[in-house]
């Protein structure tokens, strides 16, 4: 027959086993033990239950010596790589797209320019300023820059 | 130095960019956490393959860290929820593969039993089944408890914490757990 200690409290059993109790709790449950032949029992079948376990448990160990290091190692250094050439990438792309942007939007502006008739003076714009000059035997390339927008033209006289 | 500071030096090691200072926390923590997910979902190879999952994930999240949690802890609690999410999907797939899964592990090679007389490990074979039967009965979050709690000496503060819920609901499933196990394994003691 239980008593009321257990009876309104299954779960204190588990709680003594485990030393979840404080020291008078547990100091109270050691005085009930010696009145309650199924709290003691369950005691004693919870030590053989984590006697089994405990068994079981060594059985089912990795292995000495055994480490999952190498294999944890090899995905960490696969995933490192392909980020890091995920990155390199990126690195290039920003460095292709600003002198892509740059080219283009160049030569669109001397497309205007041209049209517009700004060089049909010979003369540049004052903001323009020469920045070098490349020679040839038929052709002189004259590159012109923006001073405020560092906008790039490339001028060809004959 | 303390464990709790030990870790805490290996996990900033490793987000500094040291790959090789988390083989410490992989070495330290391999073997408890394999037995922990092995107690969640019973099978030897797919516990070994969840550990490694687990310890990815860890790295992958070290950023994620809070100092001021115990790392172990924060380590269960990714082995915790990671092997139930694979019990979980197992369970899905097949019904009955579950069954398959423990008597696939029970095979005569499966122990390593340190037992050589044959009567004796055919006995000690069978209890294994039966606690392997028990443990496959208890709900997961009651197995979870009792691994936990048996197989790593967790304080019910410390598995409340991995398992996100009360002291109370810890004690409870304690209880729970052991009165099924007791059903099952007494008599074969």
């Amino acid at each position: 027959m239980k008593s009321k200690i257990c009876h309104n409290n299954e779960v204190l059993v588990d709680a003594y086993y485990d030393g979840e109790l404080s020291p008078e709790e547990s100091q109270e449950y050691k005085s009930h033990l010696e009145e309650c032949p199924e709290c003691a029992q369950s005691l004693r079948d919870y030590g053989s239950i984590s006697g089994s376990l405990a068994d079981l448990s060594r059985e089912l160990q990795l292995g000495e010596g055994i480490s999952l290091w190498p294999e944890i190692s090899s995905r960490l250094e696969q995933e490192h790589s392909v980020r890091s050439m995920k990155s390199v990438g990126r690195r290039m792309f920003l460095l292709r797209r600003p002198a892509w942007m740059g080219l283009a939007i160049s030569a669109a502006a001397a497309l205007i320019l041209f049209f517009s008739g700004a060089f049909q003076s010979e003369k540049l714009p004052s903001n323009f300023c020469r920045i070098d000059n490349i020679s040839s035997p038929e052709h002189n390339y004259m590159i012109y820059q923006d001073k405020s927008d560092g906008l790039t033209i490339i001028w060809i006289m004959e | 130095m303390s464990t709790l500071k030990e870790d805490r030096d290996l996990v900033r090691s490793c987000l500094e960019g040291n790959i090789d200072d988390f083989r410490g926390l992989v070495e330290k923590y391999q073997q408890r956490i394999y037995l922990v997910v092995y107690g969640i979902i019973l099978n030897r190879e797919q516990a070994r393959d969840l550990t490694q999952e687990v310890f990815l994930k860890a790295y992958r999240s070290l950023g994620k860290f809070k100092g001021n949690a115990q790392f172990y802890t924060w380590l269960y609690r990714i082995a915790f929820n990671l092997a139930l999410d694979a019990k979980r999907k197992i369970a899905n797939r097949v019904q009955v593969e579950y069954d398959d899964s423990i008597e696939s592990d029970n095979s005569e090679n499966y122990f390593r039993s340190r037992i050589s007389r044959p009567d004796q490990m055919a006995l000690r074979k069978e209890l294994y089944d039966k606690i392997i039967k028990g443990l496959g009965a208890l709900s997961d979050e009651q197995r979870t408890a009792i691994v936990l709690r048996e197989w790593d000496g967790h304080s019910y503060d410390e598995i409340s914490k991995i398992m996100n819920c009360s002291t109370g609901t810890v004690m409870s499933r304690l209880h729970y757990a052991r009165e099924k196990l007791k059903k099952e394994i007494i008599p074969y003691l």
